[in-house]
């Protein structure tokens, strides 16, 4: 065998070892081409927001996060916990302003104090609202046992929060 | 000489110039400099915000802040006000209720330390331990209730408990008529609630024969302190005649009440006594036997000489009394306060009475000034004297200086509730 032999077939086998590294996927898969996007209607009549109208690699620079915290950071606390509750925020949230919310839920977390925001449509009475806010922010700060705030804004019209239809 | 300072041009204003520049110069040869470093000031931990928060003023054409910042969530009337904090108030409410509902589902524990008033409240049983210290805890936390019912357990089982765990729990009771206050988290609806107080009818509303009374009862011989809360608890519910007879009690007996006692009786003297001459008579009496007691009058005192004064007419022997009132206590030290001046305006100014321009003296001794709360009534104060340049003087400047006064410093804290505020 010719030292050429030798090494051709080493470089095959180099490559089979790459293919095998690759077969199988460790990580989750990311599916940039689909995630967070949305297909075009025929009618060309589907409403998105400004936050749904940018793509994910457009967060920070056209858009922001949606949950801020430092739990990512290098030393942060509480990484797993503080995703449950900001799930648990979400749903809790969708469910007691039933059909109310125009925009996403912001989760801004800052010392132990959580703030809420959101854009909310103006269909009921603001003394409701009102009364909503009282409920949500004491429920909740019974449940996550820290102070929790609302921060809303209001809107008329649906049409108020589209950017663009497609 | 001259010649040569007139081709140089100068006049005799830069020679003076040069005269002191040349003595500047040699004084800075002789003496030699010396750095002081000042002293270091002690700073408390929030001096730095305080600096901060100086230079920031209130911005009065904005709603509160307990209120949203958007269009549509300002209110914009009175009644806006009142019903969008009242209606998050119950919100809160909800939240309470549900919580007390469900409380095995609140017991999880994410904040370390524990915070108690995330917590459901605990509910005491039969088959539970109660022991004095539950009493003492709740005492100190102001749950009447919760207190009575723990006190009542204790009574069943047998419970011994001191006397003096007692006698906190009767000036528990004798201060709140054996009642919950209304929960200080609610601040909504004691700042809507209050509106009426200090204008209703001051009727009885002290409960005979309650819990109060029994537990001065089974106090085997009950002290000054004992004496002094059911007196008070009885004046300020206006249960006048048997307080007048439980003071009399006391006196007999030789027993040396504390001064807020004393207080209290003159606050009430003219329910005790009709007349305007006995009740005059009657309060000296009693300011007589202060002296006697050798206890030192206070700023309440003098508030509780002077509201007795206002409510006796418009004779001008009452003015002289009010006025020599405040000279009296002014000798001995003590300075009035808001309330003090509200009840002199009270004496002066009446409705039919004749115009009277105290309040301009009045402005002059408190204007510029940061006042603190001394007396619940301090705030009615600024009610009072606004009503007055409007109605009885009909003055713009001096309500223009009411208004400087009320918001000079921390002085809008006074202006009590919503109900005064929004008749201001």
């Amino acid at each position: 065998m010719s030292i050429n032999n030798i090494k051709q077939s080493l470089f095959k086998l180099s490559q089979f070892q790459q293919h095998t590294k690759y077969a199988i996927h460790t990580t989750a898969a990311c599916h940039k081409s689909q995630a967070g996007r949305y297909r075009i209607t025929p009618k060309k009549d589907f409403p998105l927001t400004y936050e749904m109208a940018n793509p994910p690699h457009q967060i920070a620079h056209r858009k922001s996060w949606n949950s801020w915290n430092t739990s990512s950071t290098e030393g942060g606390l509480r990484t797993s916990e503080t995703a449950v509750e900001d799930m648990f925020i979400r749903k809790f949230m969708k469910g007691t302003w039933h059909g109310l919310f125009m925009s996403e839920i912001i989760i801004k977390r800052q010392h132990n104090m959580i703030r809420i925001a959101g854009i909310v449509l103006q269909s009921i009475s603001s003394r409701k609202m009102y009364f909503l806010i009282g409920y949500t922010e004491e429920l909740l700060s019974f449940w996550l046992q820290c102070p929790t705030k609302l921060e809303l804004q209001t809107v008329s019209d649906k049409k108020d929060v589209v950017f663009k239809y497609i | 000489m001259k010649s040569i300072f007139s081709i140089l041009r100068l006049t005799g204003e830069d020679l003076k110039k040069i005269h002191t520049f040349n003595v500047g110069i040699r004084l800075l040869h002789t003496v030699d400099e010396k750095i002081e470093i000042p002293k270091r000031i002690q700073r408390g931990p929030t001096d730095i915000l305080r600096a901060l928060e100086s230079t920031v003023k209130k911005d009065l054409t904005a709603a509160h802040y307990k209120y949203h910042d958007d269009p549509f969530l300002i209110p914009k009337s009175n009644v806006g006000k009142r019903t969008f904090a009242m209606a998050q108030e119950s919100g809160r409410k909800a939240a309470h209720w549900i919580r007390a509902q469900h409380p095995e589902l609140f017991q999880h524990q994410e904040a370390d330390p524990p915070i108690a008033a995330y917590f459901p409240k605990i509910v005491y049983s039969k088959d539970e331990d109660i022991t004095e210290d539950n009493l003492k805890a709740a005492i100190k936390e102001v749950l009447v209730t919760d207190a009575i019912e723990i006190y009542k357990l204790c009574k069943e089982k047998g419970v011994e408990l001191s006397s003096e765990v007692l006698i906190s729990f009767l000036e528990l009771l004798c201060y709140n008529n054996g009642e919950d206050p209304p929960p200080e988290e609610f601040i909504e609806e004691r700042w809507f609630r209050q509106s009426g107080r200090g204008r209703e009818k001051k009727r009885k509303s002290w409960k005979d024969g309650a819990i109060a009374e029994e537990i001065f009862i089974t106090i085997d011989n009950p002290g000054s302190i004992a004496y002094s809360a059911l007196i008070q608890g009885m004046t300020k519910y206006y249960q006048v005649d048997r307080a007048w007879q439980l003071f009399q009690d006391s006196q007999e007996k030789g027993l040396i009440l504390n001064i807020e006692v004393y207080n209290s009786i003159i606050r009430v003297s003219n329910i005790i006594k009709e007349n305007y001459e006995v009740r005059w008579n009657f309060i000296i009496e009693l300011l007589a036997s202060i002296n006697k007691a050798k206890l030192k009058p206070n700023l309440r005192t003098l508030n509780a000489v002077l509201e007795s004064l206002s409510l006796m007419g418009i004779s001008r022997n009452t003015k002289n009394l009010t006025l020599n009132t405040l000279t009296e206590f002014k000798k001995m030290g003590i300075e009035p306060s808001l309330a003090s001046w509200y009840y002199v305006l009270n004496a002066f100014c009446k409705e039919r009475g004749p115009v009277s321009w105290i309040l301009e003296d009045i402005m002059v001794q408190i204007e510029n000034k940061d006042h603190q709360i001394q007396d619940l009534v301090d705030t009615f104060f600024f009610l009072t004297a606004m009503d007055i340049c409007r109605n009885h003087l009909q003055d713009k400047e001096l309500a223009k200086r009411v208004n400087k006064l009320l918001h000079y410093g921390n002085n809008y804290d006074l202006i009590g509730d919503s109900y005064k505020e929004s008749i201001y």
